[in-house]
């Protein structure tokens, strides 16, 4: 087990109040050194740890669960992980707007906007889901950033069976055409 | 004197056209007598239209008679964007890719992941779509018109054989370490992995498919991304130890990689290009990433006096659309920087005429495209 060391912070989705909680949490827990199982911090907020080996984010228990009455999405992006900046702890992405048509975007974002458990899937390549809505809970209404990574994805067997299928149909076919003649060789 | 836009070339004027604006580069060439080929593919964000056909367009030249062949130089997404649609468009041409991307593995490989449910298209698509057309017209005319890429092959020639255009690369190594690299991601996409990633392929070292055009006893060299780095097997080392057929030095070079360090090598200038060669470059403008740097464009202005690039590395391309004003503060609150992915397209043109080997040829620039010196 690694030991690692807490550091604090908001994150951009926590209201006003939670942040003050977490501000008021941060001097007494900075610092402090953590243990992967260690249950006995129970900050509400964000906690930032950043550990010998790797850096990742957890987000330890928010205020007691409440049921989302409704969600209604405002904008919708798909993004790409195209670098990620581990020393200034962001990474680039590409954008596609799936709310409207238009031409795709660059941005870079900070990790600490994406859930802890997502920072290990923060690598070139990786698609995730950027869903910016207003949510409705406990008749609160507010607005919310989701980034969300699409996780353990698989093609089911099928899939593959046939995507091999007609890979080798199309190898045939290519191969008979590699016989005739081309253009300038007749 | 700058000849208008819309002007086409004479039968008997060569052109190069580079096309490109920070994320995407596409070259139209006339070989002479009506013979047009397009490398590579980049799609222009006003009107999604491939760029190359919007120019051929514009200058009057009908792409579906007149485009003999389409090149994918290779599948990193700044290359293929609109390549489908670019060889669907044009009816008569054939089309070329390196030879890695013709085998079972990039195949499988591409029909997988056109299951993916994502957005964005996968890496693959584009020249796999290329490929499916290349065969379907192949069949429908009993002629093969696809050809795949690899070091001293001809990939297409005239009638007269006044033009052929030759593959430098990938060398044999290159499609060796292309093929690991489909297996190998096709292994990971058959179990499944912790993410859904976007397939992007690995080291243009291991892909990329530099052109030499032999026209009239002249030659143009297409750099694509192609590096210098590695062992003598692979990249511009091992174009430089194996280059095909007897030619003059070309006097026309698009700069390999967005005339970054990774795709010099001393030797392509002394061995492969005449002195003082007329140089074009497309900048690259990803993430944190801008190329060419302010040293990669020393070395190169110390090389010649004729260097020019499509748009200026250091000016951002437009500003992202603006959303509902609570949106766009959420989305500012998140992202640290952001940018249109896409901008104005710069175009630079080269035209000299066919049988004047002693006639440099004339530079013009368009849309924003400037010389290499004036970036500062």
């Amino acid at each position: 087990m690694t030991p690692v060391v807490v550091e604090i912070a908001a994150s951009n989705d926590d209201d006003k109040a939670q942040r003050s909680r977490v501000e008021a949490a941060s001097p007494r827990l900075r610092g402090r050194q953590l243990d992967d199982d260690d249950s006995s911090v129970l900050v509400k907020g964000t906690v930032v740890r950043s550990g010998a080996y790797s850096d990742f984010l957890i987000k330890l228990p928010n205020s007691p669960q409440t049921k989302v009455d409704s969600f209604k999405a405002e904008q919708l992006f798909e993004g790409v992980v195209t670098s990620v900046d581990y020393d200034n702890k962001s990474f680039w992405v590409r954008l596609r707007d799936l709310s409207r048509k238009s031409g795709d975007e660059e941005a870079e974002i900070l990790m600490a906007e994406v859930p802890g458990d997502d920072w290990p899937l923060i690598i070139p390549g990786a698609i995730f889901e950027w869903n910016i809505g207003r949510e409705v809970r406990d008749r609160q209404v507010r607005r919310v950033s989701d980034i969300r990574f699409r996780r353990y994805f698989s093609f089911s067997q099928e899939t593959v069976k046939a995507a091999e299928k007609k890979a080798h149909e199309f190898a045939a076919l290519l191969s008979e055409v590699n016989d005739y003649p081309t253009e300038y060789s007749s | 004197m700058t000849t208008p836009l819309n002007i086409p070339p004479s039968h008997d004027q060569l052109e190069i056209s580079l096309f490109g604006h920070g994320f995407g580069e596409s070259i139209v060439a006339h070989l002479g007598n009506g013979n047009w080929i397009i490398v590579d593919s980049c799609v222009s964000a006003k009107d999604n239209i491939p760029k190359a056909l919007g120019y051929l367009n514009q200058i009057s030249v009908d792409s579906s008679t007149s485009v003999r062949l389409v090149v994918a130089s290779h599948w990193h997404d700044d290359h293929v964007a609109g390549l489908s649609d670019t060889l669907e468009a044009c009816t008569n041409a054939a089309f070329c890719c390196p030879v890695a991307l013709g085998r079972t593995e990039f195949l499988e490989l591409a029909e997988l992941y056109s299951k993916a449910p994502t957005a964005i298209p996968p890496g693959p698509s584009e020249i796999y779509s290329a490929l499916q057309i290349a065969a379907r017209r192949s069949k429908k005319y009993k002629r093969s018109l696809l050809s795949y890429a690899k070091s001293d092959s001809m990939i297409w020639a005239s009638q007269d054989r006044s033009a052929i255009v030759y593959a430098l690369s990938p060398s044999d190594e290159m499609v060796h370490r292309s093929l690991n690299f489909m297996t190998r991601s096709y292994a990971i996409a058959k179990l499944g992995s912790k993410i859904l990633d976007r397939l992007t392929p690995n080291d243009p070292n291991d892909v990329a498919t530099a052109l030499r055009l032999d026209i009239n006893g002249r030659s143009i060299l297409l750099g694509s991304d192609l590096e210098s780095g590695g062992n003598s097997l692979v990249g511009w080392r091992a174009v430089l130890t194996s280059v095909v057929g007897p030619s003059a030095k070309s006097v026309v070079y698009k700069v390999a990689h967005h005339g970054a360090k990774s795709g010099h090598h001393d030797k392509v200038w002394s061995d492969l290009l005449h002195a003082d060669p007329v140089a074009i470059i497309t900048p690259f403008r990803w993430g944190a990433h801008r190329l060419p740097t302010a040293d990669d464009r020393s070395k190169i202005l110390g090389l010649t006096n004729n260097c020019y690039i499509t748009s200026n590395p250091k000016v951002d391309p437009l500003p992202p659309p603006k959303r509902q004003s609570k949106v766009e503060a959420i989305i500012q609150l998140t992202t640290k920087s952001r940018r249109s992915l896409v901008g104005t397209i710069g175009h630079i043109r080269w035209r000299s005429p066919l049988n004047d080997l002693s006639n440099p040829g004339d530079v013009e620039l368009f849309d924003g495209a400037l010389r290499l010196a004036e970036v500062d």
